[in-house]
């Protein structure tokens, strides 16, 4: 059987990540989330502004990911984000890349490609963000 | 012989003089304003420092060197948007047009009251000078004027002289323009502070914790390095740990751990669990629950992290922001360093008894540094 990665979900947040925000964002990454093993990198190199709704977005995130065998992991926080982060400690509970590639390159190990091509059919569309799926 | 002082602290706008004033003045700050100015750009020497301001401070140590009368004036041409009032209020309030025809005014009315010497101080540098011994090098030199220099350079520290022929105009026009050129020395190799960061600010309140200062703490000292000031309530899970402050009336919650020189002022409230670490936290601030303060200045809702050197205002009180209380906040005429040292310390667990620090804490969870 051919192998390839799981499809890497790479949402870029908005320099304003709040509770404005926040909730669209959800709204479009529950389908990926509700997929068997999601695989979410957040790119937060634009986001200037947090809150506690957007930490909580984090971690429900996380937990939603986790309970599906996935994971979420953080990239390129702008200098203001990494304060928030360090002052709630997420940055303990994410990994914390500098690059998307990185990022998606350090989802483990290698999944089948009807497993791949059942989370592609949950995706809502181009919305989203940037999409891999890579072949190994 | 007698000696006076001023004091120009800049970006207050009203005068305060205690030959007018019996009580500690009444220094009465905007809160509003004060905290709509970042972090970085703050004057220290007007926040709340250990219990009291740095200003409270010089003027408590002058008082004690006998100086009076003493006098505050503010630099009308600095940004800072702190106010100062008189107490009471229901008097005139001189209006502020011109720092030189104010302090003109002042050591005019100063000759006439034969005062012999005055101190021209511009604050915020925090010095620990022992004033008389500054003043009797002044005389004993018989220049107008003598300019205090630290390791590091001036600091704007000057004794002028009143009498006749003395030429103070002159030298209060050069000490004004910030170029006191032709005057003694008094060289200072005592504890001095700039006090122009928040990067000194809590280098301050590190030195004066680990008792590299004379700075002392207002409140008591529970065990070896750590002081609670009055009312302050601290739960029986939370931990301090030497060398730490905790202000009057604030309230550390179950699980908060206050570490490694941080500093808790007055009325501010440590959620659960929250650490925090090498940080102030100004009065009326609030942290909420789960947080980890570390390497910062915050009040209300900015943090300042010194190490990443950024400022964060946080819009969101389930992180950080005001305490409740902060709307209504204000400071009384009462001068911190004068009040009576009583300390009602009280629990959490038994907000109406007044607990023994014997007791306050089980064995280890208030601890110094070992």
């Amino acid at each position: 059987m051919q192998k390839v990665r799981t499809p890497v979900l790479i949402q870029r947040l908005p320099a304003r990540f709040n509770a404005g925000q926040v909730r669209a964002i959800m709204q479009e990454l529950q389908p990926f989330l509700k997929a068997d093993r999601p695989r979410v990198v957040f790119d937060l190199s634009q986001v200037e502004e947090m809150d506690a709704a957007s930490v909580d977005m984090l971690l429900q995130c996380m937990s939603d990911a986790s309970k599906r065998d996935g994971d979420v992991k953080l990239v390129s926080p702008s200098v203001r984000a990494m304060v928030i982060l360090e002052l709630t400690q997420l940055d303990r509970l994410f990994e914390i890349f500098e690059s998307p590639e990185e990022a998606s390159a350090s989802f483990g190990g290698p999944f089948t490609a009807s497993q791949t091509e059942d989370l592609l059919l949950g995706l809502p569309s181009a919305s989203l963000g940037h999409l891999e799926a890579e072949q190994a | 012989m007698r000696a006076a002082a001023v004091l120009i602290v800049d970006g207050i706008t009203q005068p305060w003089n205690s030959a007018e004033t019996a009580d500690a003045p009444s220094l009465r700050v905007i809160e509003a304003e004060f905290r709509t100015n970042p972090l970085s750009a703050r004057r220290f020497v007007l926040s709340d420092f250990l219990g009291a301001t740095v200003l409270q401070r010089v003027i408590n140590r002058l008082q004690i060197c006998e100086v009076d009368p003493i006098c505050i004036l503010g630099d009308p041409h600095h940004p800072a948007s702190v106010e100062f009032a008189h107490s009471p209020v229901d008097g005139p309030q001189p209006s502020f047009q011109n720092l030189w025809a104010e302090a003109e005014q002042l050591f005019l009315q100063f000759a006439q009251r034969e005062i012999d010497f005055v101190f021209l101080i511009r604050l915020g540098t925090y010095a620990e000078l022992d004033f008389v011994d500054l003043l009797q090098f002044h005389r004993e030199n018989g220049e107008a004027f003598t300019c205090v220099e630290g390791t590091r350079g001036p600091v704007h520290i000057f004794v002028l002289s009143l009498a006749k022929g003395s030429g103070w105009a002159d030298a209060l026009k050069s000490v004004l323009r910030r170029e006191p050129s032709l005057s003694a020395r008094y060289k200072f190799y005592g504890y001095i502070n700039p006090l122009a960061s928040a990067y000194d600010f809590r280098r301050l309140a590190q030195d004066a914790l680990a008792g590299r200062c004379d700075l002392e703490p207002v409140g008591k000292e529970l065990r070896p390095g750590i002081w609670v000031g009055e009312g302050a309530a601290i739960d029986r899970r939370a931990r301090i740990l030497a060398p730490a402050y905790v202000g009057a009336h604030a309230e550390i919650m179950a699980a908060a751990l206050i570490t490694r020189g941080s500093a808790i002022e007055h009325h501010c409230q440590v959620d659960c669990g929250t650490v925090v670490d090498d940080s102030s936290v100004l009065p009326y601030t609030y942290l909420g629950p789960g947080l980890e303060v570390t390497h910062a200045v915050v009040d209300g809702g900015r943090l300042l992290h010194l190490a990443r050197n950024i400022e964060v205002q946080i819009a969101d009180r389930r992180l950080i922001g005001p305490t409740h209380s902060a709307s209504a906040r204000h400071r009384t005429g009462v001068n911190p360093l004068k009040s009576p040292t009583a300390h009602g310390i009280r629990g959490l667990v038994a907000p109406t008894e007044c607990v023994e620090p014997a007791s306050f804490h089980k064995a280890g969870e208030i601890a110094p540094s070992s």
